[in-house]
């Protein structure tokens, strides 16, 4: 694993000029569309280093996300302070608040995880929903005062492409480094792993608070795109989103859910403003997917590049290329 | 002191409901392991369609039909999703099977804003149920009587079935051990169908029965859902006691709570359910072992 991360580095710094190229060249509206996506890569590889590598289906992630943004709005109505200062802060707070979801929600494991997280993110949804005279209710909060810099749409594009592509290298570290391979053992088997004599609870709690810090991120830097926050964003169909990035791109591929969130947001806005049935389609479009591609697009990629690669090599060696289609695997191994 | 018993009765009301819509899911959840997100949609379809029946006469003639022929009709549905779409993702990994059913409850719902509108329905109830019983020197009204009622004999008729039949006990061995139980005998898909079968029809019961006491909306299925959730983490998952002891407790809690307090009526049910976990994470009537799985 170790020994691929500098050709993913470069890979990471490639994507990172092409699409600031493309970013500085197309329209105000396109660029909107690409911070988007930007944000919503961030939000589904931080929430995969939870579910994909230490297997914590989190079903609150949108709580963690609004907290992040209510931080950043907070901030910057109540304080005057920097974007710049917010943004560490919203990671801290979100931070804190995992740590607080994941203390209470190891008490068990699995599903039953998913579905403390989804009642404790309510919970933070209800109080910001409720607080009118800190969070403005169900109005939200509008018009926040902003650096004059980062108001145009260019710029702003730039400045979160910064700051995702810092977060994406900074989780292929973590998911590289013994911390990483420690999560995934737990996450394959918890039982054995303990008894390694490895703290089992405080290393989920701890990958599931960096999982929140960059969540958290992601909502500050959702906030500076039209300097205004909401409840909805704490809400558990917000949750359900960077879940469905994932499960899109596939949970076990590393740069799975960078795919899925890119097509979920992208089709969202593109679709979304062409049909009011949106609703409808993404529901019919998630049954194919289960129905039809359960490990995800990543999932089904690789199962096709090891079809292709073991037919090749088959062939070379047997001259039967008919034989090996039928025994290819099916699915890739995790 | 009037004030307090009728909010008792309002939230004895409410928690019946939230029992009926509740212990279908727990059950699901114990026996399959699958967190069945279309569960609330199936509800609000039993209230959109009893509304759509009832309001077409104004007799209780035409309330008790749609109550019997509804929840009917909504468990052909959910029955041709287990056997046709549920059955094929049980054996993969969870988060599918959270997708298909998150997919089917947008599906459902989103085809019931497009069939019925985004405005609230509600229906008058017939004149029959719509009095009071003077009831210790206050007045109760009758329906909530008979929705208490309703949710008691279902509960009783489900713990005889579940604690004194055969049936049941297969039902519980399906639910403790389902490989162990298929191996000795127990038709386990047979089980899973008539209890997922079961779980529908109370959810679309509940849904038909909250009709004349509240508006039908879209929505009602997201704040059914997280309630149950709420019950199911408070009672314990696949027990049916603890989700009747839980959804009486959520639904005194939150009529209480308005009267009390009222600014953070909502958020008392989730106090509430964070201190059991605190105190008991496997839920007031739950079984450790099942929590860990």
């Amino acid at each position: 694993m170790r020994r691929g991360l500098p050709r993913e580095l470069l890979l990471v710094a490639a994507v990172g000029v092409v699409v600031a190229v493309v970013g500085v060249s197309v329209g105000g509206l396109a660029q909107r569309l690409l911070t988007l996506v930007l944000i919503a890569v961030l939000w589904a590889m931080s929430y995969n280093l939870a579910l994909g590598v230490a297997g914590m289906p989190s079903f609150g992630h949108g709580a963690l996300y609004g907290i992040g943004a209510y931080t950043v709005a907070l901030v910057l109505r109540d304080t005057g302070l920097s974007f710049f200062t917010a943004l560490p802060l919203a990671g801290v707070v979100a931070a804190l608040a995992g740590a607080a979801m994941a203390v209470l929600g190891t008490r068990t494991t699995g599903l039953y995880f998913g579905v403390l997280t989804l009642a404790l993110g309510q919970v933070a949804y209800l109080v910001v929903f409720q607080w009118y005279g800190l969070t403005g209710g169900a109005n939200g909060l509008f018009g926040l005062p902003i650096d004059y810099w980062l108001q145009s749409d260019r710029t702003y594009l730039l400045v979160v492409l910064a700051v995702v592509l810092l977060g994406v290298v900074a989780l292929r570290w973590i998911v590289a480094s013994p911390f990483g391979s420690t999560l995934m053992a737990i996450r394959d088997n918890e039982l054995r792993t303990a008894f390694l004599g490895v703290s089992v609870k405080r290393l989920r709690v701890a990958a599931f608070a960096i999982s929140a810090f960059l969540t958290g991120i992601a909502g500050g830097l959702f906030v500076g795109l039209d300097q205004m926050s909401f409840p909805l964003l704490l809400h558990w169909s917000s949750s359900a989103r960077p879940l469905l990035m994932t499960l899109i791109g596939g949970t076990y591929a590393f740069w799975g859910p960078a795919v899925g969130a890119v097509l979920l947001v992208g089709s969202e806005v593109l679709l979304g403003a062409e049909t009011e049935y949106w609703v409808l389609v993404l529901g019919v479009l998630l049954l194919g997917l289960v129905l039809f591609m359960p490990t995800g697009i990543a999932g089904l990629a690789m199962s096709l590049w090891k079809r292709m690669r073991w037919s090749r090599m088959h062939s070379e060696r047997t001259d039967s290329p008919s034989a090996s289609v039928g025994s290819a695997p099916r699915t890739p191994s995790p | 002191m009037d004030a307090v018993f009728a909010q008792v009765v309002a939230g004895l009301t409410r928690g019946m409901l939230l029992f009926l819509v509740a212990s279908g899911l727990t059950v699901v959840f114990g026996m399959l392991r699958v967190i069945n997100f279309a569960h609330g949609a199936l509800y609000m379809l039993g209230a959109y369609c009893t509304y759509a029946v009832a309001s077409r006469s104004s007799g209780t003639a035409g309330l008790v039909l749609a109550l019997v022929v509804v929840p009917l009709g909504v468990v052909a549905l959910g029955v041709a999703l287990e056997v046709l779409l549920y059955r094929r993702v049980y054996r993969q990994e969870h988060l599918n099977q959270i997708v298909l059913t998150y997919a089917l409850a947008l599906i459902i719902a989103q085809l019931m804003l497009l069939t019925f509108g985004g405005a609230p329905r509600s229906l008058t109830a017939p004149a029959a149920l719509r009095g009071g019983v003077a009831l210790l020197g206050t007045q109760v009204p009758v329906y909530s009587i008979v929705v208490v009622a309703v949710g008691a004999v279902i509960a009783a008729l489900m713990w005889l079935l579940l604690a004194r039949t055969t049936v049941g006990w297969r039902v519980r061995a399906a639910v403790d051990d389902p490989l162990t139980a298929q191996s000795l005998g127990v038709n386990v898909d047979l089980i899973v169908t008539a209890v997922f079968a079961v779980g529908v029809w109370l959810a679309a019961l509940a849904g038909g029965l909250t009709t004349p006491i509240s508006a039908v909306t879209p929505g009602m299925d997201v704040a059914i859902l997280i309630e149950s959730f709420a019950v199911i983490i408070i009672g314990g998952v696949g027990s049916i006691a603890g989700a009747l002891l839980a959804a009486l407790l959520v639904g005194l809690t939150q009529s209480l709570g308005v009267l009390w307090l009222p600014r953070s009526a909502s958020l008392l049910v989730f106090v509430l359910m964070v201190v059991v976990l605190v105190v008991r994470p496997q839920g007031l009537l739950g079984r450790r072992e099942l929590i860990l799985k």
